[in-house]
């Protein structure tokens, strides 16, 4: 096999696209992370060629390319498409391996994901379609709250005073939201109640497949230090989180397209 | 004193705890066999344990219970009572003992839905029979007399009810509506006679003149969520009389004579409750149920508090809002959730409402 | 019931419904399938499309000719029979409603007379037919009684008793008291016959009709073989590779819901039984290099049906089993023609709906071990709480028992609203990803 073997991994969300260039040795060569577009073969593409240009590479050095996430159908360059559950169970295995726990927040989706010694996917969950349990749910929250995505995580770690939250569907909670405003209580106080929230709900879903540890924390939500938090001290564990969580299923694609490449 | 240092204090004196679901149950029964019945409707809670176990749609009753059990806040308890009310705490009951393990002797009642006949009164019978015979494996076998005297503290706690609910109908009582449902609600955990010096106390302190609001009958499942007292007090609301779950549709508005026989009478007794949807009862009882606590008490309409899930009521609701309509009774329905806070939105409406009442 | 209107519904039944289906039938039998994942089409899917037909259009006719009644899937309709009623299954109609994807549509008529969209969809779809006539059958025949069992849920009693009230219709009611723990008391049984006894004055009023023993044998002796007839068939699925899969066995399952009591309902289920018998000797597989074996909990995703099933046959997997379509040839066995009342008291109290998660995680075991299933797939149906509440315990307590990968759709039989298309199929590719390893 050549030394020079590369590989992709794209990753196209409903909030953002994905790319990793990998090596044949698993290292990231070149990665890109752009805002989605409702053309997903288009975004993918765009991804790809971005992550292809840090690395210093051309379309025509990959040996293989896997697509996932929720417009993986589109990406028809891909030879490979596996779903992002797999691929953020590789994914969170390759960056930290042993991991037996994977917390996906992503913008449409979040998911829990147990997986085996060899990091094989063993259960998984997902949110449902209409609850307050995906990274859309802050982004709407935070809306409200004019703090941004960013500013939310932070304004909820100097929260001074319990607040809570208890509805399960996100319309409900907006107003729940409304009417703490409209009482006059501390916005830092609202985003930390919305974490706890969604903290909650989380936890749920992962104790519906296992707590178990190492466990990564992957997808936008972990750039949230207060959703993270939340989470781990409501299930009393740590979590491991990649310095781009974002790009974990990315990896995990590329990884598995490495296998395939040199099967 | 707090619900949990006073279970513990029954506990202290020889008596059993059973932690009771929603929603209508032979209490009676339980305190024949000396066991306190403490009821688990909307308890604080959030829902990191339940969520585990139940998908969101379920309704808040049903994941607050079952969150506090998980998180260790039943450890008073010494039995768990699952009245079949509907189909989730049916399977809630079900799903307790049977998956989640739980070590505690489950109990099950169930109310005959059949309408209030003959054939439901000999099958309540013959239920109550293998309750108690359960409850005594738990807390000993039954004394002499001890079901005529837990018949005589039901109607006790029953008149002391109908006492306080009366006065409160005939503005001959000084308390807000957070404190007249305060003062209800702890009938869900106090010993009846205990209940009995409650409501007593209550009466007396809050004998006088009443408070002036515009007079409202509220229907539903609980006054809830548990700000909403509170917040219909803001409103200048006073609640004359209600049909909730909870609280009014759980006592019966007469003294009834009653079978010689215990058994029999504790049957009767619980077919004598006012009409309930999750006893199958049709909603023109319910209507008519409702309009003559409103014709009785001078009430000018009818908030129903639909309880998000909650399908016996969210059935009724249509036609029950038509009956009050058709009956020239205004009425409005808001859906609630169980939680801190009355959403804004929903206070509004009501505001609204209030505003629209001739 | 006028001799006129009796004629008029024996001749279409006789004479013109079976031209009429046929010369349909013909004009619409053309057009290639193309390229599928599954293996032939069941030769029987075409009886069973006519037997329905003629059940739905036939109905029309039957207003005025016959008593008609509304009833519960799980209500005791040989009693019914034994009157000569007409039954209609507005579950079953929900269900067509549901295939046909017309859920939301008539859904929103009973939202719009305030009937919260958390409430269940098939009592949805129903409320919303009852308010604006909306259906794909043309037209349902009014009732002249409701019949109605709650041992499927007490949903159905709080719908049926709003359709009798808001329609004035008389509704009889077997009230089968939950079985929390163990296999059902004396008191149990004796109430439920109770009440099916008192329910045969109440019928001989509404219909006018006399009550006859004979007839009431004869059907009670159809029922038990149509549902011995459904249990062969669905132990068909037991043969590697399966002649049928769960998804065939949600269409197929229609007569012996709603026909069940009737000779056609016999005739039909021989047919099918032969064919699958002589699939299962050739080795004919539903999916075509059936990899994997796997059950199905609860309801179908009506409007889902057919993709779910391409999806499944597209990975290897074949649907072998399910729960639902079990439990009308679970408890027909108790059936007994020396006691029918005390019988058919058995029969509806002990379906396994009607009894604790304990008795349905042993029925599932059971059935895994039989169908030699290796995963399970659970449709959470966001309007059936009965069905739904306890299934994320049991699917753990059965990777324990019976060491199989499991997954859950969130889902809904009727009301697409709530149904991600893109993050079901996401789910479920991920499950069959993790079944290969």
């Amino acid at each position: 096999m050549a030394e020079k073997l590369l590989v992709a991994g794209v990753d196209v969300g409903s909030a953002t696209a994905k790319a990793v260039v990998m090596d044949r040795h698993g290292h990231v060569r070149g990665s890109s992370l752009l805002p989605s577009t409702p053309n997903l073969s288009a975004v993918g593409r765009e991804a790809l060629n971005a992550a292809l240009a840090e690395a210093g590479a051309e379309a025509g050095e990959l040996a293989a390319v896997a697509g996932t996430g929720y417009g993986r159908a589109a990406l028809d360059f891909a030879a490979l498409r596996i779903t992002e559950i797999t691929c953020h169970a590789r994914g969170a295995s390759v960056l930290f391996p042993g991991t037996a726990l994977v917390v996906d927040v992503g913008g449409q989706d979040s998911k829990a994901i147990r997986m085996g010694p060899s990091g094989e996917v063993q259960d998984f969950t997902m949110n449902d379609k209409c609850a307050a349990g995906t990274g859309r749910f802050l982004a709407v929250m935070a809306g409200i709250l004019g703090t941004g995505l960013e500013g939310l995580g932070l304004a909820g770690l100097t929260a001074r005073r319990p607040l809570t939250m208890t509805s399960t569907c996100t319309v409900f909670a907006e107003s729940e939201v409304i009417s703490l405003i409209s009482r006059g209580e501390a916005v830092p106080d609202i985003a930390h109640a919305v974490h706890q929230a969604l903290a909650q709900r989380l936890a749920g879903m992962v104790r519906m497949v296992g707590a178990e540890t190492p466990a990564v924390f992957s997808g936008g939500g972990a750039l949230n230090p207060d959703l993270v938090d939340c989470l781990q001290s409501l299930l009393g564990l740590v979590f491991q989180i990649p310095e781009r969580p974002q790009l974990t299923g990315a990896i995990g694609a590329a990884h598995l397209a490495l296998r395939k490449a040199e099967a | 004193m707090g619900r949990t240092a006073y279970l513990q204090g029954q506990k202290a004196a020889g008596r059993k705890v059973a932690a009771v679901w929603p929603a209508r149950y032979p209490a009676e029964l339980l305190w024949a066999h000396g066991v306190c019945p403490a009821e688990v409707w909307d308890p604080p809670a959030g829902q990191a344990l339940a969520g585990a176990h139940l998908q969101s749609y379920v309704c808040g009753i049903v994941r607050q219970g079952l969150e506090l059990l998980l998180s260790g806040g039943l450890t008073t308890a010494d039995i768990l009572l699952f009245p079949h009310t509907c189909d989730s705490i049916q399977n809630l009951g079900s799903l307790v003992r049977d998956l989640v393990h739980e070590p505690r002797p489950c109990l099950y009642f169930y109310p005959p839905r059949s309408g209030r006949s003959e054939r439901a009164a000999v099958y309540l019978e013959a239920q109550l029979r293998t309750l108690s015979a359960d409850l005594t494996r738990i807390a000993g076998p039954l004394r002499d007399g001890a079901l005529e005297g837990a018949l005589a503290l039901g109607n006790g706690r029953a008149a002391a009810l109908r006492h306080m609910y009366d006065l409160r109908a005939r503005g001959a009582l000084d308390a807000s509506n957070e404190e007249f449902y305060g003062a209800v609600r702890t009938c869900e955990y106090l010993w009846p006679e205990d209940a009995v010096l409650h409501l007593e106390a209550f009466m007396k302190t809050h004998a006088g003149r009443p408070r002036r609001g515009v007079p409202l009958v509220l229907s539903g499942v609980l006054p809830a969520p548990s700000d909403l007292a509170q917040r219909l007090d803001g409103l200048s609301v006073a609640v004359v009389e209600d049909d909730l779950l909870a609280c009014g549709r759980r006592f019966a508005r007469a003294l009834l004579p009653e079978p010689g026989d215990p058994w029999r009478a504790m049957a009767a007794r619980l077919l004598a409750l006012p009409p309930c949807s999750t006893a199958g009862d049709s909603v023109e009882d319910r209507a008519s149920f409702l309009a003559e606590q409103v014709e009785r008490t001078g009430g000018r309409g009818v908030l129903v508090l639909a309880l998000k899930f909650c399908e016996p009521e969210l059935f009724q609701i249509p036609s029950l809002v038509d009956a009050m309509r058709g009956r020239g009774i205004p009425v409005l329905a808001v859906e609630t959730e169980l939680g801190n806070s009355a959403p804004a939105g929903m206070m509004t409406r009501v505001e609204a409402f209030l505003e629209s009442l001739p | 019931m006028t001799l006129g209107m009796e004629l008029r519904y024996r001749w279409m039944k006789d004479v013109a419904l079976p031209v009429l289906l046929k010369a349909r039938e013909r004009n619409r039998r053309k057009g290639s399938i193309g390229e599928s994942p599954l293996g032939p089409p069941l030769e029987s899917t075409r009886s069973l499309k006519r037997l329905m037909t003629r059940h739905y259009a036939l109905a029309r006719y039957a207003e005025g000719a016959r008593p008609v009644a509304w009833v519960t899937s799980g209500a005791p309709v040989e009693l019914l029979r034994a009157f000569g009623c007409y039954s209609v299954y507005p579950e079953n109609h929900a269900a067509l409603c549901g295939a046909r994807r017309m859920g939301p549509e008539i859904c929103t008529r009973a939202e719009e007379a305030g009937f919260s969209r958390d409430l269940c969809s098939y009592a949805r779809v129903d409320l919303g037919h009852a308010l604006s006539g909306l259906t794909p059958v043309g037209r349902l025949p009014r009732p002249d009684v409701l019949f109605c069992t709650n041992n499927i849920c007490q949903t159905i009693l709080y719908w049926f008793k709003e359709l009798s009230h808001r329609e004035g219709i008389p509704l009889v009611l077997f009230d089968t008291p939950f079985i929390s723990v163990g296999e059902g008391t004396p008191e149990v049984f004796d109430y439920v016959a109770g009440q099916i006894k008192d329910a045969v004055p109440a019928l001989e009023r509404i219909t006018g009709r006399e009550f006859r023993e004979d007839r009431f044998h004869e059907v009670l002796r159809s029922s038990i073989r149509a549902s011995a007839l459904w249990g062969e068939v669905l132990a068909t699925m037991r043969h590697r590779p399966a002649p049928m899969t769960v998804f065939d066995a949600f269409v197929h399952l229609a007569p012996v819901v709603s026909l069940r009591g009737l000779p056609s309902c016999e005739r039909y289920y021989e047919g099918l039984l032969a064919e699958l018998q002589e699939r299962v000797s050739r080795d004919v597989a539903a999916v075509p290099g059936e990899r994997h074996r796997l059950m199905w909990d609860n309801i179908a995703i009506w409007f889902a049906l057919a993709p779910l099933s391409r999806l499944f046959a597209e990975h290897g997997c074949a649907g072998v089993a399910g729960t639902y379509p079990n439990a009308w040839a679970e408890t027909n066995h108790y059936l007994d023609l020396a006691d029918p009342f005390g019988s058919l008291a058995k029969t509806y109290a002990l379906i396994f709906l009607n009894r604790g998660l304990d008795y349905r995680l042993g029925l599932m075991e059971a059935m895994g071990r039989d169908y030699q299933v290796d995963g399970l797939v659970l449709h959470s149906a966001r309007s059936c709480k009965p069905y739904s509440v306890g299934q994320y315990d049991l699917r753990r307590s059965l990777a324990g028992r019976l060491g199989i990968k499991s997954v859950v759709l969130e889902g809904d039989m009727t009301d697409f609203r709530t149904w991600s298309e893109e993050q079901a199929r996401t789910r479920l590719t991920a499950f069959f990803e993790s079944l290969d390893g």
